[in-house]
């Protein structure tokens, strides 16, 4: 800050204030945003996680179905939804989400797209990827009936073979102050988790037989859909707390450096004002030395 | 012997229900079924219908609209996990003749094939909601 006049600081500290009180008033936003969504997680979070103990379950007893959207087959093109925010200003929320994309993907012309939020939509669109739906203001407040407008249509480019495999990527909230972007494959579905689970349960596995109502392909049938869906929305409701949290991060960090800045400044402007004074004061003298 | 079981009834938005009951009618893709205490495992699709509640001590049901989902029952547990449920008393009566409505003009203009099967289903939704409202 040296060179800088008293009035040159006086004025850069009023511009850091004022940058200071909309980052603390997009605190408060998010704060308060962050409850409403997290509340909300805390709500779905039940449905969610009974359609995949159901599923799960049914992959576990009944290891001999077929289904085409448990068959592996040959991965030519792939499908991904990415789930962003609409706006910016959260840190390195949206940042990371689409480089996991990016990482993923090695030929553009074997990856479609969907995007979910702006930032992703202007991000994919200006680097000539294969956008084939985008959804904007949706993020913030996702509807189950998005969820279940992606998921069937996902599923129709699975069964006519357009796609042959969709992932998902979404920001996982793992605590307000730590998020994981994630890249979860929907299908042909996997079930790699929870093996110890499986392992603890197996030994009752021989007495509790389930009945499976007409069939278990048509459970399935009906179930792996839903499990999409499901999943989905998951997904968007956990990424729009993810996203608020991150925003109350970049936020509070931006604060804290407001502060750091204007405490440095105003040391700044003391020794400024301290050093005309001084440089005041040796003039006096200087000036009354030399009329002796 | 404990003749009540534990049911819970969950939809995106929220837990519906989750309590002890009696005994539950609803109907599935392959009929209607009632489930009552130690009732065989099971995994079935539920249709768009009824559910029928009965707590337990009381003579009569408490009925809910539902518009499908599955139902899974298990030893310790019956979940039902369908895309809506409300109570009888909670349905707008009012906005499901609306869509009613609404629907039944879609059928008649006949675009699509999709726009039909979304047309069909949501009829049949609020066909469901309006017979379950006014029941009661």
């Amino acid at each position: 800050m040296a060179g800088m006049g008293t009035r040159d600081i006086k004025r850069k500290i009023k511009s850091v204030n004022s940058t200071m009180q909309i980052t603390k008033a997009m605190e408060l936003v998010s704060t308060a945003k962050l409850k409403r969504s997290r509340d909300r997680m805390d709500i779905t979070r039940p449905y969610f996680e009974t359609v995949l103990e159901t599923v799960q379950d049914l992959m576990k007893t009944q290891k001999k179905v077929k289904h085409e959207f448990l068959d592996y087959r040959e991965v030519k093109n792939s499908i991904y939804v990415i789930v962003t925010a609409d706006r910016g200003l959260c840190g390195g929320y949206n940042n990371n989400a689409m480089k996991l994309v990016f990482e993923d993907i090695k030929d553009k012309s074997s990856a479609k797209i969907i995007t979910i939020g702006k930032k992703s939509r202007d991000s994919f669109t200006k680097r000539d990827y294969n956008v084939v739906r985008e959804y904007v203001y949706i993020s913030e407040n996702p509807q189950y009936s998005d969820a279940q407008e992606m998921a069937k249509y996902l599923l129709k480019l699975y069964s006519q073979e357009e796609v042959d495999e969709i992932k998902l990527v979404y920001t996982r909230f793992i605590s307000t102050i730590s998020q994981q972007a994630t890249m979860l494959k929907l299908l042909p579905m996997v079930m790699e988790a929870k093996v110890e689970e499986v392992k603890v349960e197996e030994e009752g596995d021989d007495e509790s037989y389930m009945v499976y109502e007409p069939s278990p392909e048509t459970v399935l049938s009906y179930v792996i859909p839903k499990y999409i869906e499901s999943t989905i929305y998951g997904a968007l409701v956990e990424s729009a707390a993810a996203e608020q949290a991150a925003r109350r991060l970049a936020m509070e960090n931006a604060n804290d450096n407001a502060e750091d800045i204007i405490d440095s400044l105003t040391l700044s402007f003391n020794q400024a004002r301290q050093a005309s004074i001084t440089q005041e004061i040796s003039e006096i003298v200087g000036g009354a030395e030399a009329l002796k | 012997m404990a003749t009540k079981f534990l049911l819970e009834i969950v939809t995106p938005e929220k837990t519906f229900f989750n309590g002890e009951v009696d005994m539950v009618v609803l109907r599935t893709t392959e009929g209607d079924m009632a489930i009552m205490y130690d009732h065989e495992q099971m995994v079935a699709p539920v249709a768009i219908g009824s559910v029928r509640v009965r707590m337990q001590g009381e003579e009569k049901f408490r009925d809910a609209a539902c518009s499908g989902g599955f139902i899974t029952v298990t030893y310790d547990k019956t979940t039902v996990v369908t895309d809506s449920a409300e109570w009888a008393d909670e349905i707008d009566l009012n906005r499901a003749k609306a869509a009613q409505q609404r629907a039944q003009n879609r059928l008649e203009r006949r675009d699509s094939e999709l726009d039909y099967a979304r047309a069909i289903d949501s009829l049949t939704r609020a066909t469901n909601r309006i017979r379950v409202a006014e029941k009661n």
